[in-house]
């Protein structure tokens, strides 16, 4: 190599050393994707967050935390106002029970409160990383259905299902039309006073001493009080009975505020009342729905509240109703209904 | 024309060659072709289902009142078993019903100590193409079951006895 | 050969970043795969359902008077068919004028041990 050679020719071992390379070059690129088929971490990973959101779900009874008077509670499905309090909703009922999930819970979770999909994913989720995602919970004889988020997809999504049982909210249905409650609790032969007051006692103690699978319990369950057939009440030639007002006690003091509140409903002969509409005549039919969060900061455990019923009497308006009816589960009059069966299913992708 | 100029070109270019390919083929031996039954998934998300059936099964629906394994135990009742268990294992919340396939037996403890495992349940399909995954749950029963089909080495006092269920993708 | 040819060496360069970046590669697909596998794999090795499952019936068969035939039936199953050494105990305790019974449980399986007192 005497002189370096500038004639823009290539030499032919050039050539061929450089098209050796570059064919192996090329072999590897090609084989590459291969190695990379199939093994799209995604599916990995969506089946494992369908499992954690299932167990948040199933086993874990949430949490609430309010930082103002620094207490907490798993009882999150009694808020509707400050929604940040919660701070991990879950659906069961006691840590201690898992897969047995709460009729409140439940309604709560699947209520129009929490927007799908940013208030799920920080309190059920807990990844950065933006799942969508698809929640489902069926009872196996049809009784509910409810249902939460997108469609699946067409392409990959992990999902899982699991079992639970579902405890359902307890009622007390006071039919006056039947001679033991019309007799334990009326007196309709007597001509009534100014006032006619009927109370229903729920002493709290008693009610949450059974194991949590099948205790009532106020703050974390519906509560439904039906009187119905109030005319078999009347005195005499009474058309209606005159509600005046529904109050909560605590022995002898009044608990504001006055019921119907953001907590609770109350329907004369069907029909939704407020507040304003108090007070009102009654033919047959009362009703009183007290929510999950009805009774968050104004009782405890151990209370014993009344739920006071005050009829003003007049002269072709009364009723005869007395007494104070005990809200038990070993009431004849209290249905609380067994434990359901249901599947819940998850699917993320 | 041909002469032996630049042969250090093609010696180069045959040594990078053979770098790559050296490379290539000892990480495409290394890496290991990766299918879904390799990452349990499937065998996770059954036992996760099947622990829940039995626990749902274990659970008394009203308080005080005796729970349903316990009874289909006590009876030796395989067929209500059967179906209570099918149901809520194949229950889905959209669609038509899954079709999972299972099979369940009893294991207790003899009048001699040592632990003896029946059948309480065969299948009518064993064989699957996926892995099958077990759960267990362990039951206290009051005396020697009283049903037709029990084996006759049970004690009769009251017991423990552990049931196994083998569940599988059909 | 007078000087050492230093041309061409960008062939060998560019050669040794291939073969480098793919075995970088090999490497984080290798990582990717044990990723997946170890998530599911822990679920199935953590036994809480074998927990729960004799929490359940410990706490059953001491409220109902602690027999040892029990006891016993319950160490020799779960070691037989479940490869988990059990045990429990149930220690009569007063605690403010009531009477509870203590109860002490372990968990053993080769792989995860338990242990859990408990005042019922």
């Amino acid at each position: 190599m005497a002189r370096i050679n500038d004639d823009a020719l290539m030499s032919i071992d050039f050539l061929a050393g450089f098209t050796i390379f570059l064919l192996s070059l090329i072999v590897a690129a090609g084989m590459v994707p291969g190695m990379l088929a199939g093994l799209q971490s995604a599916t990995i990973d969506y089946d494992g967050v369908a499992y954690r959101t299932s167990v948040i779900l199933a086993e874990d009874p949430g949490w609430w935390f309010n930082d103002v008077t620094m207490s907490g509670s798993s009882h999150w499905e009694g808020e509707r106002t400050a929604m940040d309090r919660v701070e991990r909703m879950g659906l069961g009922i006691s840590k201690r029970l898992p897969n047995i999930l709460s009729e409140g819970k439940i309604e709560a979770f699947f209520s129009t409160a929490y927007a799908y999909p940013d208030d799920y994913r920080d309190r059920v989720f807990f990844s950065e990383i933006p799942y969508s995602f698809n929640i489902t919970l069926k009872a196996d004889d049809g009784a509910f259905a409810y249902h939460l988020g997108d469609g699946t997809p067409e392409g990959e999504y992990g999902s899982i299902r699991r079992a639970v049982l579902v405890k359902n909210a307890s009622e007390a249905t006071l039919d006056f039309s039947n001679g033991n409650v019309l007799n334990a609790y009326a007196d309709p032969a007597t001509a009534p006073g100014a006032t006619s007051t009927f109370s229903v006692s729920l002493n709290f103690t008693d009610l949450l001493a059974p194991s949590p699978a099948y205790q009532v319990d106020p703050f974390g369950e519906r509560i439904t009080i039906r009187i119905e057939n109030l005319q078999e009440t009347r005195n005499s030639t009474a058309a209606t009975a005159f509600l005046e007002n529904v109050r909560l006690y605590r022995g002898a003091t009044w608990v504001p505020p006055v019921l119907p509140d953001a907590n609770s409903y109350l329907f004369v002969d069907g029909v939704q009342k407020s507040t304003a509409d108090l007070p009102a005549d009654v033919a047959e039919n009362l009703t009183v729905v007290l929510e999950p969060g009805f009774f968050t900061g104004k009782a405890s455990e151990t209370s014993t509240m009344d739920l006071k019923f005050t009829f003003a009497n007049s002269y072709g308006k009364n009723t005869n109703i007395t007494g104070m009816f005990n809200y038990t589960t070993s009431d004849g009059n209290v249905t609380m209904p067994p434990l359901k069966p249901a599947v819940l299913e998850v699917a993320v992708w | 024309m041909v002469d032996d100029d630049a042969q250090l070109y093609t010696m180069e270019g045959i040594a990078a060659a053979f770098v790559i390919l050296a490379t290539v083929y000892l990480v495409a031996g290394t890496t290991s072709i990766y299918t879904p039954g390799d990452s349990h998934i499937t065998d996770m998300q059954l036992e996760v289902l099947g622990n829940d059936v039995l626990l749902v099964m274990d659970t008394p629906t009203e308080e005080g009142e005796e729970n349903n394994l316990t009874r289909y135990l006590r009876t030796w009742n395989t067929t209500d078993f059967r179906n209570e268990f099918g149901s809520l294992l194949n229950d889905r919340t959209a669609g038509t019903d899954d079709t999972l396939q299972f099979a369940a037996s009893v294991s207790y403890r003899k009048a001699d100590g040592t632990v003896k495992n029946e059948n309480f349940i065969s299948s009518e399909r064993p064989t699957g193409y996926e892995q099958a995954v077990r759960v267990t749950r362990l039951i206290t029963i009051p005396g020697k079951p009283t049903g037709v089909g029990t084996p006759v080495d049970f004690r009769n006092v009251p017991q423990v006895v552990m049931l196994e269920v083998l569940i599988w993708r059909d | 050969m007078e000087r050492l040819d230093d041309e061409g060496q960008w062939i060998v360069m560019m050669g040794f970043i291939v073969a480098v970046s793919i075995f970088f590669l090999a490497l984080v697909i290798n990582q990717a795969t044990l990723v997946g596998q170890t998530t599911a794999e822990g679920v199935l090795e953590f036994p809480k359902s074998e927990i729960r499952d004799l929490q359940s019936e410990v706490y059953g068969v001491v409220e109902a008077g602690n027999s040892a035939t029990l006891r016993e039936d319950i160490r020799a199953l779960e070691l037989a068919r479940n490869n988990a050494l059990v045990n429990y105990s149930a220690v009569p305790e007063i605690k403010s004028g009531t009477t509870y019974n203590k109860t002490t449980i372990h968990f053993n399986n080769g792989v995860t041990a338990y242990d859990e007192t408990v005042y019922l």
